[in-house]
C-alpha cells in the first residue's frame, strides 16, 4: 500500500468500482458477446441437413467437433460411418476411431464386390419428442425454444437414463459423472457463427439452418429436395434431416 | 343398571372396558401425534425442495431457466478464417484463388483458440502456436483413393501418382511439390518441378467419365495449358494435319526422367504406324495410310541415309509442327495472376499467362508460405 501517496480524489470504493465495472464489462463485450445479448431464443428454431452425396469422409468435423468442446478422448459428439454394400446384399458399417483421422483405407472386401458405398455423418437429432428429454428424473435433458436438446451439466445427477433412452446413440457418459451431448454449438449460434462442424466441412456436405427464416437456405432446400430422418417409425421427430439417404442406414 | 356414559369423544368405543379412557375420533389427544408427524414430513419436505429445486425451475420449460444461457456463454475456439486473415494477409490471398478456398485455415492447422488468445495478450508465439504438420495423412484425409468417395471428388492412390510424378521416397510430404496454400500450383517454377505443369485432364483427377464437358466451376484453379509457354509450337500444330489431337495424344509427360515431354516411344515409327498403317477397318479419308513402314521409307529414299530415317524425320514440320521454335519452353512461376479468371483447360486456349524469365541453378527455393510466425 502506498499510503498517503494516492491522490485523495479516488477513494478505495470508487475505485474498486470501477474495477469492477471493466471487469464486468470485459466479460460482458467480448467479442461476439454483443450478438449474443440480441439472440431471442424464440426467435429460431434450428433444424441441420447432412447431404450424404457430398460427404468425402475426410473427418473434418469429428475434429473440429473435438477441440471446440474439449469431447474427452474416446467419446464423440459426433463421428462419420461408412456404409458399404457388397453384392450379395450383406451391409459393412465401420468408423475407425470415429473416423477422428479419417478412413486409412477401403474395408478388407474385393473391391469389385462392392455394389455402393458411402459415408454417414452422425449427430444429435436433436429431436422434437426426444426420448432422452423425457427419461431424465430431474429435468437436466431439456429442449430449448430455439429447439436445441441440451444437458445441463450443473444439474445432472448422471443416472444415464438418457443415455439408454436415445435411440440413435448420441449421448454418452462424460467421464466427469454427467450425460454429454451435441449442444449444436448454441454458443456459436447465438452469436451468429455455424455449428464447428459445419463450419469445417470441406465439401459443404453439413449445413444449420433457421427453420423461422423463411429466406434461411436450410430451410428453402428441404422445402425443395427430397430428405429422410433416421429411424422415422420410432416418431421422435428428428430434426436432423439427410439427403440422399439409403433405407439400410441407421 | 345405569348406562355406561362416555367420558369424551363418540360413542364407537362404548363397549370398551370401564374406567378406561378411550380416544374417539374428536379426541385430539389422540391425532395430535399423527397431524404433527404428517406436518413436519411436509415441511421437511418443502425445505428440502426449496434446497433442492433451483430458483425458477419450470418457469421456462421443465429446466432451470438459466441453463441455455450458461451453455451459450462459451467462447468460441474456432475463429473463422476472417480472423487468420487479419495476421496472414498474404497466405489467405493465395488460400482464396485456390481450389481449396472452401477449405477452413483451421482445418489443417487446428482451432486458432489458444493461438489468438496469446497472440492477442502479447504473450510468447511459442504458446499459442499452431500445428504445422507436413505429413501426408494431412492432405490425404480427404484426398486418399476410397470406394465410398463421390465420383467426382479428386483422389489419389499415392504409390500410382508417385510412380507418375516419379517420387522414389514413399513418405514423401505432399507439400514437398505442393505449395500448401495453393495445392494446384507447384512449390518452384517449372523447370525445377518434378512435375511438368501441362497438369491433367480433368478425368485425372475427377472420376467421372462426363467431367470433360463439363464447365469449369467458379474458384476452380488456373490450370495450365499447353499454349501458355509454348505459344508458338501450340499456334503451328492447329494449322497442320494433326490439329486436332491433344499434345499427350503424342507426348508424355510427368516423368523425372530425360524422356519428359518427348513423343511416346521415342517417335519410335511403330507409334505412328497405330494410327497410319493401313487395316480394313481405317478410313483413308480421315487418316493417311500407308501399306507397310518399310516399304513407304524404300519408295520416298534417295539414298542409304534416307533408309534410315524416322516418321517424324520427314513429317515433322510439314503435318506435325516445327522444330526447334523460338519459344523454347520458358518458366511459369507457380503463382497465377491475381486477377486471372478461372479459365477452361483446353490445350489451344487464350493467350498464355504471365511469364517470367527462366531461373538460373543457382536461384533459391522460394521461401515456404506455410510457415506460422
Amino acid at each position: 500500500m502506498s499510503d498517503g501517496k494516492t491522490p485523495e480524489t479516488v477513494s478505495r470504493r470508487s475505485f474498486l468500482h470501477a474495477c469492477f465495472g471493466a471487469a464486468g464489462a470485459m466479460v460482458l463485450f467480448e467479442p461476439g458477446e454483443a450478438l449474443a445479448s440480441t439472440y431471442v431464443p424464440g426467435d429460431h428454431y434450428w433444424a441441420y441437413v447432412v447431404d450424404l452425396t457430398k460427404c468425402i469422409g475426410c473427418g473434418a468435423c469429428v475434429r473440429a467437433c473435438k477441440a471446440e468442446n474439449a469431447v474427452p478422448d474416446g467419446f464423440f459428439r459426433t463421428w462419420v460411418e461408412r456404409y458399404t454394400f457388397l453384392d450379395d446384399g450383406e451391409v459393412l458399417v465401420d468408423s475407425p476411431d470415429g473416423a477422428l483421422n479419417g478412413f486409412a483405407s477401403d474395408p478388407d472386401v474385393p473391391p469389385e464386390r462392392v455394389a455402393k458405398s458411402f459415408f454417414v455423418p452422425k449427430i444429435c437429432n436433436h429431436c422434437t419428442s426426444s426420448p432422452c428429454v423425457q427419461v431424465c428424473p430431474v429435468g437436466a435433458s431439456y429442449e430449448t425454444k430455439d429447439g436445441v436438446v441440451l444437458v445441463d451439466k450443473s444439474y445432472c445427477i448422471g443416472c444415464g437414463y438418457c443415455i439408454q433412452a436415445c435411440p440413435y446413440g448420441c449421448r454418452f457418459m462424460n467421464p466427469v459423472g454427467t450425460a454429454d451431448k451435441c449442444t449444436l454449438c448454441l454458443h456459436r449460434l447465438t452469436r451468429g457463427q455455424a455449428p464447428a462442424c459445419v463450419a469445417a466441412c470441406p465439401v459443404g456436405a453439413r449445413a444449420c439452418g433457421d427453420l423461422k427464416d423463411p429466406n434461411d437456405p436450410v430451410r428453402r432446400e428441404l422445402e425443395t429436395r427430397r430428405h429422410g430422418v433416421l429411424k422415422p417409425e420410432l416418431g421422435t421427430h428428428p430434426k436432423c434431416y439427410y439427403l440422399g439417404l439409403d433405407q439400410e442406414v441407421l | 343398571m345405569a348406562p355406561k356414559r362416555v367420558e369424551k369423544g363418540g360413542g364407537l368405543s362404548s363397549d370398551g372396558p370401564p374406567g378406561r379412557r378411550v380416544p374417539g375420533i374428536r379426541d385430539f389427544a389422540y391425532s395430535r401425534r399423527l397431524f404433527s408427524l404428517v406436518g413436519a414430513a411436509v415441511i421437511l419436505g418443502l425445505v428440502v425442495r426449496a434446497l433442492l429445486v433451483p430458483e425458477g425451475f419450470g418457469s421456462d420449460g421443465h429446466h432451470r431457466p438459466q441453463a441455455p444461457a450458461e451453455e451459450a456463454a462459451r467462447a468460441p475456439i474456432h475463429q473463422g478464417k476472417a480472423t487468420c486473415a487479419e495476421c496472414h494477409a498474404e497466405q489467405f490471398a493465395a488460400h482464396e484463388r485456390d481450389a481449396h478456398v472452401a477449405v477452413p485455415c483451421e482445418d489443417c492447422h487446428g482451432a486458432a483458440g489458444e493461438h489468438v488468445a496469446a497472440r492477442t495478450a502479447k504473450r510468447p508465439p511459442e504458446e499459442g502456436r499452431l500445428f504445422r504438420k507436413l505429413a501426408q495423412a494431412n492432405c490425404l484425409a480427404c484426398h486418399r483413393q476410397l470406394i465410398a468417395r463421390p465420383k467426382l471428388f479428386p483422389t489419389i492412390d499415392v504409390a500410382a501418382h508417385f510412380t507418375k510424378v516419379g517420387v522414389k521416397v514413399p513418405d514423401t510430404p505432399c507439400q514437398s511439390c505442393h505449395d500448401p496454400h495453393q495445392p494446384l500450383f507447384l512449390e518452384r517454377p517449372v523447370s525445377q518441378a518434378r512435375i511438368h505443369p501441362l497438369i491433367h485432364l480433368c478425368s485425372d483427377c475427377h472420376h467421372d467419365p462426363t467431367v470433360e464437358e463439363r464447365e469449369l466451376p467458379a474458384g476452380h484453379v488456373v490450370t495450365f495449358r499447353c499454349g501458355d509457354c509454348h505459344k508458338e509450337l501450340v499456334a503451328d500444330v492447329g494449322s497442320k494435319g494433326h490439329k486436332d489431337l491433344a499434345c499427350r495424344t503424342c507426348h508424355v509427360f510427368h516423368a523425372d526422367s530425360p524422356f519428359s515431354g518427348r513423343i511416346h516411344k521415342n517417335a519410335n515409327p511403330r507409334f505412328c504406324l497405330l494410327c497410319h498403317l493401313e487395316h480394313p477397318f481405317k478410313d483413308e479419308d480421315a487418316v493417311p495410310l500407308i501399306a507397310s513402314f518399310e516399304a513407304h521409307r524404300e519408295e520416298m529414299a534417295d539414298d542409304d541415309a534416307d533408309l534410315k530415317k524416322r516418321c517424324v524425320d520427314c513429317h515433322m514440320e510439314s503435318a506435325i509442327h516445327a522444330l526447334r521454335p523460338s519459344s523454347a519452353p520458358g518458366a511459369v512461376t507457380p503463382t497465377p495472376p491475381p486477377t486471372a479468371p478461372p479459365t477452361v483447360p483446353t490445350e489451344d486456349g487464350p493467350p498464355p499467362t504471365e511469364e517470367s524469365p527462366p531461373p538460373t541453378e543457382e536461384s533459391p527455393p522460394p521461401s515456404d508460405p506455410g510457415v506460422t510466425p
